[in-house]
């Protein structure tokens, strides 16, 4: 059996982190899931897609967020996780910005308080996407030292 | 250690995602099979059972048209059980049924018509003041609702008479449903003094009805079932009239359908332009 080092401070603070973030994503997976009505009309206020495609891409984007929080939570994917979070991020910030370029007055639709879409979004989202590519580099780091620790065991055995 | 990690995750995946599923089961699968349920449900009583009598409203609705529309005729004739699933005021032995299989009975309007007797599809408005409403809340009172646009002045007229009228009927809860987006129905709001009954996000709504002018004015019963439609703009003495009769429960007779020629006059398209 694999043995494996206890967690540094930094170590601590990034599971801290992890388990924050990825809670946040169920929280907001859970509040859209209870709001599904709500959540699709914000959908249809960005006027960027319309018809059937609101409701399955609002189901997906649910889904989608769950998968993130969960795995982040429990630690299963971690890094792929975190990036796949990024990259959502990243698109739901393009969104936003396209939204005040177009002086949409609209719901942000993003389960955090239900605020009308402006800048302060767009600042949150990139703090968002801060955290996530720091929990994947800090999950790669992770993963390339404990492969470093089997090849020396391999190597001393 | 790690089985139970797993187990637990997969657990709490699918208990969001089946709530996403569970909330969202009516957007998802649309109309269809909604319908095809309420027709299984409601196909055995309604070939079993004798015509129900329909309300003197609805009755009168029918009758009094002028011409009787080509979409009417075809639901008269493609469909009989739909109408005799038409709502109806209780009789005193009609009044044990439940609500909902009344409610069930009903044909949902949508996929570009409405009419008469029919209730309509579910929608999601956002009040002007934050305040959301669905179809189920128009439930248990009677609804003057009229689809607008804040560029069309025949809403603009239609609204501020209707501010000041209103509070003469008031068993009637007025919704104004307007098809642009907050920033463009607030000076509507501003003009009329309705910002407490205007909502926006009717585009859908109005699309799904397939209304291609407003004002579009429905009366709409505790049920829930349309009573009423008229397109284009009314004047006080047509509005006192429908008011007053819908809301002492008397029989509003459906208004004849709106000519290709007064058209011109009363309705406008949903950029302000005169159809």
């Amino acid at each position: 059996m694999m043995s494996s080092k206890p967690l540094s401070t930094m170590g601590w603070i990034i599971l801290v982190i992890r388990i924050l973030f990825g809670g946040l994503f169920i929280y907001t997976s859970v509040w859209h899931s209870m709001h599904a009505k709500e959540f699709l009309q914000s959908i249809k206020d960005y006027q960027i897609i319309s018809g059937p495609l609101v409701s399955w891409s609002g189901f997906l984007f649910i889904a989608l967020e769950a998968a993130i929080g969960v795995t982040l939570v429990f630690g299963f994917f971690v890094r792929q996780m975190a990036l796949v979070a990024a990259a959502l991020l990243a698109a739901f910030t393009g969104v936003i910005v396209s939204a005040i370029v177009r002086k949409l007055d609209i719901a942000c639709g993003c389960g955090l308080g239900d605020t009308h879409v402006g800048w302060f979004d767009v600042v949150r989202d990139a703090f968002l996407i801060g955290i996530a590519l720091l929990i994947a580099w800090r999950d790669g780091k992770t993963k390339e030292s404990q492969s470093e620790q089997v090849a020396e065991l391999s190597a001393a055995k | 250690m790690k089985n139970i990690r797993a187990a637990a995750a997969v657990l709490s995946y699918l208990v969001i995602v089946c709530l996403a599923g569970y909330n969202l089961r009516g957007q998802l699968f649309g109309k269809s099979m909604s319908a095809a349920l309420t027709n299984s449900i409601s196909s055995a009583p309604a070939q079993a059972a004798p015509e129900p009598a329909s309300t003197p409203g609805a009755q009168s609705d029918l009758k009094s048209q002028p011409e009787t529309t080509p979409q009417l005729a075809a639901q008269a004739e493609s469909s009989p059980k739909e109408k005799a699933g038409l709502p109806t005021t209780p009789s005193p032995a009609g009044k044990t049924k439940d609500t909902h299989s009344q409610q069930s009975s009903v044909p949902v309007a949508g996929n570009g018509a409405v009419d008469v007797g029919e209730r309509l599809p579910d929608f999601l408005l956002i009040g002007l003041n934050g305040n959301t409403l669905n179809e189920s809340a128009l439930r248990g009172h009677k609804t003057l609702f009229i689809i607008v646009s804040p560029t069309c002045p025949h809403c603009q007229k239609d609204l501020k008479l209707l501010h000041q009228i209103e509070n003469d009927y008031p068993s009637i809860e007025p919704v104004y449903a307007s098809v642009a987006q907050r920033d463009q129905t607030i000076p509507l709001a501003d003009m009329t003094g309705e910002g407490d009954h205007l909502y926006t996000g009717a585009m859908d709504l109005a699309r799904s009805l397939g209304v291609s002018g407003v004002p579009f004015v429905m009366l709409i019963d505790e049920k829930g079932v349309i009573r009423l439609i008229k397109k284009g703009e009314l004047d006080e003495p047509t509005f006192r009239d429908i008011l007053g009769k819908f809301s002492h429960g008397q029989p509003v007779a459906q208004l004849p359908k709106i000519m290709p020629s007064d058209a011109a006059l009363t309705v406008t398209n949903f950029f302000g332009e005169q159809a």
